[in-house]
Order: structure tokens, then sequence, then C-alpha cells
């Protein structure tokens, strides 16, 4: 059964009864050691590691109860049995072995007959020990992996005990009978009201406990707990006890709440979305007591362009590239979220003073604007950022990100790449802002919206052969609202689409008129914004427009900006090819403030181009005459027709004439005009 | 009607160990006279600690091989010599070596039946 003998080290002084002891126990097919005082006695137990030690208590030269607290302190695991050898009439010697110790005690005289079983069954006990030992160490090991612990609350006495993950998992210092209020303390105070119902169900008979709820782990961390638990009663039915299990299911939980997940998260950059980060800053608001706390948002200039020109997969690369670099670089307990295509928000759950938040900005913006490197190609954001505090500006979400978005709105227009933090002032060209884009909402619907139109004339004849149409909005209260601001206000909002659909059917629709009154090659010039280019199927709109006609396309010229031409010429390039083969005309506008790249310019499918007003009102200076001159000849050496806009007197009109201009436009021929306005116009040409 | 020797212990220890007993037995009578005289040098000197260290040992070793009297003579003589308090040390160890003969006697006389 066994193959290697038990090993027994007799620790005795008097060598009769070590003889005695090694025959007897030899007889029964034990191994001995023998050591004839303590220190010899613990010497052998280092070098042998016996299985069971049997102790005389008074030895020379270090003494039983001496040798056992020196073999303890040396096997600090392991638990060898040990046996003292005392005299029945000695309690005190009893008492002071189990003391320091030892496992059992024999009395002298020793009963040989029992010797051996005694020995035995301590080996046993101590093996069993041993295996229950580590088999509790390593089911604390599993509960530990698993995440378990059990606990046991009792409940007449109001004491929790457990393990010591269950004290982990509950975040509370292990201690054991403790209060279950004690206990349940880092419990969320949301999810307390479950518990104390569980615990009351239990109290009215339910026997069984499922109940999973939060605790909050960290400073910012909360997990998931599940805990299973059954109810004992005595024979009266009254709760005694309650003894359960502790599983921390925060993986599991996010498992199970995957989709709920994908609902409150950006699945491009992982990072948390709208939605959730109005959840998020909703309770902190609620939780925050009055700390110090900021929202700050902000989007990268010009990412439209940006994204345009690195196209669909590499846009994204740079978005994952710019949420990491902001997870880097806000600490971990600020919240961050994605809310639109580029547009993020920080939550700076706390600041302790104006100076920290300073710090941190300074140095966020700092390291966003570092380059980014995306398919070696380095490319350098700058981004519009905006700042509300908490509970400065405001006390509750919605108004946070308001304000916060304010402040970025304003740095955006007044620039971009910087930081503003909000200001009451802020809120209200906000507001104004708000109210001017909720007037502009109804514009259209009330005839607001108006198209005044420009004579464009020949050259030489200085008789009108086009118009240039115009966007006017005739606000009720504030009467003309200039372009330059309700223009981008429109673009933002999208309601540009709208208008400028509006814009295309009113011009053509005066156009069809003055054909109609004799001016047949009468033509129409029509701006096309950017964002229509892409907010719209702006080549099924023209179709409609087409249509619903029965000009000839040639005479509808539609107008793009050289900058925006540019910024994204491949793709404008097929567009404005479309249109071309629907047979309209296409011009460039603000000719030469946009850096042209000559080497696109002629493969763009234009038929005119108009020279920037700026430099007509130079043409007073060598320089500006040498520009236009040098616009002109270019033109006519791509066989592109020549507008010139701005012209207010003589001067500016022989120079154009004697450079051969085709086609003229100003002050001097005709301010932009109502549509009943322009006929009269036109009738003094018939 | 003291009695010198504990047959049953004696006989039990038999059983276990077999003719290994004789061996023991042999040990005893060849250690035990040095013992009585360290304890008799002692109580000469005497050094209390000393009289308590063998009286303690011929206790233990008596009683081991199933004497009676003899290990309840030495307990009275290492309780003496614990408290120190050895004036009747000659007289007791008298009565020791008594009961030691006496039960060398039954010693032998156990092992010349029994083996």
């Amino acid at each position: 059964m066994n193959p290697q003998p038990n090993k027994i080290l007799i620790v005795d002084d008097d060598l009769i009864t070590r003889i005695t002891l090694t025959k007897v126990l030899e007889r029964s097919g034990f191994q001995t050691i023998q050591a004839e005082n303590g220190r010899l006695g613990l010497n052998q137990f280092i070098k042998q590691s016996p299985d069971l030690v049997l102790m005389d208590a008074l030895m020379p030269e270090m003494n039983g109860y001496e040798a056992i607290t020196a073999i303890r302190n040396y096997e600090k695991d392991r638990a060898v049995p040990i046996l003292m050898l005392t005299s029945l009439d000695d309690i005190e010697s009893i008492d002071h072995a189990f003391e320091v110790g030892a496992t059992d005690f024999v009395t002298k005289p020793i009963n040989w007959s029992l010797l051996s079983q005694r020995v035995r069954y301590s080996i046993r006990t101590s093996q069993i020990e041993d295996d229950l030992r580590r088999s509790k160490a390593q089911l604390a090991y599993a509960q530990k992996l698993a995440k378990l612990g059990y606990w046991e609350w009792d409940a007449l006495v109001d004491e929790v005990s457990g393990s010591d993950s269950v004290f982990q998992l509950f975040n509370v210092p292990k201690q054991n009978n403790i209060n279950m209020e004690r206990f349940l303390s880092s419990v969320i105070p949301q999810d307390l009201a479950l518990l104390h119902q569980a615990v009351s169900d239990a109290a009215h008979g339910q026997s069984h406990i499922q109940i999973s709820f939060r605790v909050k782990s960290g400073s910012h961390t909360i997990s998931h707990i599940e805990c299973l638990g059954e109810v004992q009663y005595d024979e009266e039915n009254r709760m005694e006890r309650i003894v359960g299990s502790a599983q921390d299911i925060t993986r599991l939980h996010k498992a199970e709440s995957l989709i709920d997940y994908q609902a409150r998260h950006d699945n491009l950059t992982e990072l948390a979305n709208r939605t959730f980060f109005s959840e998020e800053l909703t309770k902190h608001c609620k939780q925050s007591d009055q700390q110090t706390s900021a929202v700050i948002i902000f989007d990268v200039d010009r990412f439209k362009t940006i994204n345009d020109n690195l196209g669909q997969n590499q846009g994204d690369d740079l978005l994952i590239a710019l949420s990491n670099r902001i997870k880097r670089i806000t600490r971990d307990g600020d919240f961050i979220a994605r809310l639109g295509s580029d547009e993020f928000a920080i939550l700076i759950r706390y600041y302790k003073d104006t100076n920290e938040l300073n710090q941190m900005v300074n140095r966020l913006f700092k390291e966003l604007k570092q380059p980014f490197i995306i398919h070696e190609q380095e490319l350098f954001l700058t981004y519009s950022m905006g700042i509300a505090n908490l509970p400065e500006d405001a006390t509750d979400a919605q108004s946070l990100v308001q304000k916060a978005n304010v402040a970025r709105g304003q740095a955006k227009q007044t620039g971009g790449n910087q930081t503003l933090f909000y200001r009451a002032e802020m809120n209200a060209e906000a507001k104004q802002q708000l109210l001017l884009e909720n007037d502009l909402r109804r514009a259209l619907d009330h005839n607001q919206i108006q198209v005044y139109f420009q004579p464009q004339v020949d050259t030489h004849t200085l008789k009108p052969v086009g118009a240039e149409a115009l966007v006017r909005w005739i606000h009720p209260e504030i009467g003309m609202v200039s372009p330059v601001v309700f223009i981008p206000l429109a673009e933002s909002t999208g309601l540009i689409v709208e208008i400028g659909r509006y814009v295309m059917q009113e011009s053509v629709r005066q156009l069809e008129k003055w054909h109609a009154l004799g001016f047949t090659q009468m033509r129409v010039g029509i701006n096309l914004s950017a964002r229509q280019f892409t907010l719209t199927d702006l080549v099924l709109d023209v179709e409609n427009l087409l249509s619903n006609t029965q000009l000839n396309p040639k005479f509808i010229d539609l107008e793009i900006t050289e900058s925006f031409a540019m910024s994204n010429a491949d793709q404008n390039i097929s567009i404005l090819n479309s249109l071309k083969a629907m047979g309209v005309s296409i011009s460039i506008d603000d000719f030469g403030t946009g850096y042209s790249s000559l080497a696109y310019l002629h493969k763009f499918p234009i038929n005119t181009i108009k020279i920037d007003r700026s430099f007509i009102l130079n043409l007073t200076s060598k320089e500006g005459q040498s520009i236009a001159r040098t616009i002109i000849a270019m033109a006519n050496a791509l066989d592109l027709e020549v507008i010139a806009e701005g012209i207010e007197d003589d001067e500016q009109l022989k120079f154009l004439q004697e450079k051969n201009c085709d086609i003229l436009q100003g002050f001097k021929f005709g301010k932009p005009m109502p549509a009943d306005k322009f006929i009269t116009y036109l009738e003094q040409f018939k | 009607m003291s009695q010198i020797l504990d047959y049953d212990n004696l006989n039990m220890l038999k059983e276990v160990i077999g003719d290994d007993l004789k061996s023991i037995l042999e040990s005893f009578n060849e250690i035990t006279p040095t013992v009585i005289q360290q304890l008799e040098h002692a109580i000469a000197e005497q050094n209390a600690e000393q009289i308590r260290h063998h009286a303690h040992t011929l206790k233990g070793s008596a009683a081991n091989v199933g004497a009676i009297a003899l290990p309840a003579l030495a307990l009275e003589m290492e309780n003496m010599g614990r408290a120190g308090e050895i004036t009747d040390a000659t007289a007791l160890f008298t009565k020791i070596t008594a009961s030691y003969s006496e039960l060398t006697n039954e010693i032998n006389r156990y092992m010349s039946t029994e083996f």
C-alpha cells in the first residue's frame, strides 16, 4: 500500500525510551530517526523531513516545547504532526504542549499496543488536512479565477462572514462578522433598494435569492455582481441565515449587453457615442456635489476636405488614430466620446482649479496637434475646441453640451485652431444665431428668400447678354440679411439644399420670361455652394430642372468657386462632366483667388472663368493690370470665355475692352435687382 | 504491597515487539546503574538541577520497561530537585537503590522465564 514507509522522528534524552519506541515503531513498518535532545531533534527535522515527531518534554539543550516552537516556525505552511510524550499527571505540560503547537500527546507510561495506531492515525489526519488545505488553496485560486466568493449572513445577530474573495467583490476590507450595512457599503446607492427588497422577500419565505447589482470597485469603475443565496429558517419559519455565493459578472454583463454596448458606442473608434455621453454626463451632473468639472467638445478644422482628399478608408484610419491619441492623452477617470463624424467630447470629471484645467487643456491641444502618420503621409490637424464648466456655466448635461458647443462654434467661426471657454455673451450670440436659424427655416415658406439679378453685358456693345442670380433674404424685421451671414447658416443646417433648388428654379423661370420678351441669347449664372455638391444629388436636381423647361441648357451657367473646385478636384471633375453632358455651361467663380493648378484647370469641363473683383479693384496699379492681363491671356489660350466682375468706372471698362475681356459685370452696368426690376431694365434695350 | 513490575504492560510490549523486548531489558540493565551513579553523585554535590535531571531520566526509563515502584520514587526525587529542597535526598536515594535492586531481580526473573 505504502511504498515509502513513513518517517518518525523520536526526540527523547532517555536511551531506553528511544530504543523501545524505535523497536515498537519499526515493528509496525515505520522508519525511525532518533535525537537525544531538542536541538538535535530540530536538526534532524530539517534534514530528514519526518512525517511525524514524537517529542519528550524535558530534555537538556532545548526542551520539547522550545523544539516544537522552533519546528513550527521552520515549517511555516506545512503542519507535521508532533506528539508530545508526557506524564499523565502533568496537566500543565499538556497545556503548554498544545500552546506551542503540539498536535496531540502520548502519556507515559506508553501504551505500546496503541502507540502505532495513534501514530498512524495522526499521520493520516495530517495528510487529509494537508490535502484539504491544498484543495482549499486550489478552491480559493479557482474562486479567484472565476471571481467567485461565498458569504454567509447570520440574520439573528446581523453578522456577515465569507471568503477573502467575497470581500474583494464587495470592495470592503476583509473583516469577519461585520454587519450587513457595512458589508454593502460599496454597493452603488441606486441598487441598494434591490438588495433590501431581496432580504425582505427572504424574511417572508422566498427561500432562493438571485440578484445582480453594481458595486463601486474603484474611483470610477463599477463591477456587476451576481449573488445566489439559500435562506435557512428555524422551526417557526423565522429566517436564521442566508448562505450564498457572489460572482463578478462584469464581463458576462458586457457580453450580455453587447447590443446595448453597440447602441452606446461608436463602432469605428470604440469610443462612447453621443447617447452614452449624454447618459454619463447626466449621471455625473447628478452625482457631482458641486465639484468642478468640465465638458470639452472639439472637432477637426476642415475635416470634410481632409477626409475627401484621403478617401473613405484612410479617413477612417485617421479617426481611429485620433481616437487612440485622445485615449492616450486623457486621464483615466475622464470620459471620452465621439459625438459625430469628427466631433469628440471629453468629460473632465474633476479639476482642482482653473490653473489645472488650463494646463490640461493646453496639453491636450498641443498633443492633438502633433502630426498623424496615415499610410506614410504626414497630416497636421487643427481643431476648434469649446469648453463649458460645471457648475459655473451649467449644472445639467444638456446645457453643458450646448454651451461647450457654442464655444466650439465660436472657435470655428473665428478661424478655428483655437480653444475657447464658454462665455455668457457667446450664448447671446448663439441665441441670435439660433433665432436666425429658426427664421431661415420659415423664410422659404414665407417667400422671404428672393432671387436678385445683376446684369452682365457684352464688353463691346455694352448690351445685356446675361445675369448672375444672387440670393437675398428679406427678413421681415431685420430687413436684408447678407448672404455672407445666412449662407453659412444655411449650409450648416442643410437648408442650403432647398434654397439652392429654389434659386435654380426661380432663375430658370425668369430666364424663360427674358427669352419670351425676345432676349433669346440671354443666359443666367447660378452659384452652387460646396455643400450643395455634397448634400444633394446635384446631377438629378439639374436634370429635373432641365426637363421642366424648353430652354436650351447652354443658357444656364452653373458657377462654382475656384477654391471649392480644386479642393476635391477629381470628384468634382466627374460631377461637372455629368452636368456638362446635359448641356449646361460651367463657370469658375472668383478666379485667381484659389491657387488653381493649371494642370487641373484644363481638365475641368469649363466654359467660362470669372475674374475676381479684387483684381478689377487693383487695376489702378501696374501689378494689378499685369495679373488681369495674364488671366485673360491664359483664358484665351485655353479657349475660355472671360467675365470680369466689379466694374465700377470707365477706366476699368477701357482696360478690359482693350484686353478683349468678353463679358462685364458691375455697378457700372447695374446693381443686383429683383426680378421685376430686372425686366424693366431689360426692356430699355428692346 | 507496592507492585514492582507491571507485567501487563511488559507482556503488551512483548506482544508488539517480540524478542526485541529482551534486548531492551538488557539495555536497561546495562544503562541504569550509570544513571543511578550519576544521581548519587549529584546528591553528594548537592546539585538540585542535576538531581532533578537524573531522577527524571530514571523515572522515564524505568516506567518504560513497566516498573511501578521505582518511577514513583524517582518522581519524588525529581520534584525535590525541581523544588530545590534536597535535604531528604539521601534518605530517598536509599529507597531508590533498594527498589532498583528488587526491580533488577524481577526483570532478570522475567527474562529467564520468557526468553
